[in-house]
């Protein structure tokens, strides 16, 4: 069809490898760079969807 | 959290447990990218009480006293909600025993092996639990053998092939 569009395998394989590799690239920052990372993830996270839940208090954590 | 770690090595010293380590999100987080999280979950091996009773109210008398605020279950220490969780299985009991000395900042810490994390994972088994041991499976550097044995011990290798094999197609 027309609206097909025909990739090669290589450049998805390439595609995907290069998520891949940007994942395990984010699982060995430093754990304190994580944190920091984690904490603008809270506030995001409470900006969607609220402070709390049924099960959860959502404290954003105070680093100093 | 330094400072967070600090109260609760301080814990650890004054006996309100006999071990701790850092498991859930935050134990995760040692291994994988991060992803959003809220709670630093402690597992502790408890003091019994002579009956052989487990009870965290010294742990709670301890943090009141020193001014920090309680909500719902978690204790808000230095600005960050800790759940203290009682190792509940044998499993957990080991995870906490076998867990790691690993540094934040200049804080000396225990964190749960991921292999324990892994297993820990299936066996809870909750929606976020298996989201997360997809992530575990792709990123954290795993010891298979650790690993298998683990499963074995525990009678979780059939949910861990079963897993694997619907992410991968094996």
């Amino acid at each position: 069809m027309a609206n097909d569009i025909k990739y090669h395998n290589d450049f998805v394989d390439r595609v995907f490898e290069g998520k891949k590799e940007y994942h395990r690239k984010a699982a060995k920052l430093p754990i304190e760079e994580k944190v920091r990372i984690l904490v603008e993830l809270q506030k995001i996270a409470v900006a969607i969807k609220g402070k709390d839940t049924a099960n959860e208090k959502r404290i954003i954590w105070q680093l100093d | 959290m330094d400072k967070t770690l600090n109260v609760i090595n301080d814990m650890l010293q004054e006996g309100l447990f006999r071990k701790y380590a850092i498991g859930g999100g935050i134990g995760a987080l040692f291994y994988i990218e991060p992803m959003a999280t809220f709670d630093l979950d402690i597992f502790i091996l408890p003091v019994e009480a002579p009956a052989g009773l487990i009870s965290l109210s010294s742990l709670y008398d301890w943090t009141a006293k020193r001014g920090y605020a309680h909500a719902q279950e978690q204790i808000i220490i230095e600005g960050i909600p800790v759940q203290f969780i009682p190792a509940y299985n044998d499993l957990v009991t080991e995870a906490v025993i076998q867990s790691m000395e690993k540094k934040y900042k200049e804080v000396m810490t225990y964190v749960v092996r991921p292999e324990y994390l892994v297993a820990i994972m299936l066996q809870t088994s909750r929606p976020k639990d298996l989201n997360r041991l997809g992530v575990f499976l792709e990123e954290a550097e795993l010891s298979m053998d650790l690993l298998n044995s683990i499963l074995d011990k525990y009678g979780l290798k059939n949910s861990f092939d079963r897993i694997r094999k619907g992410r991968h197609g094996e």
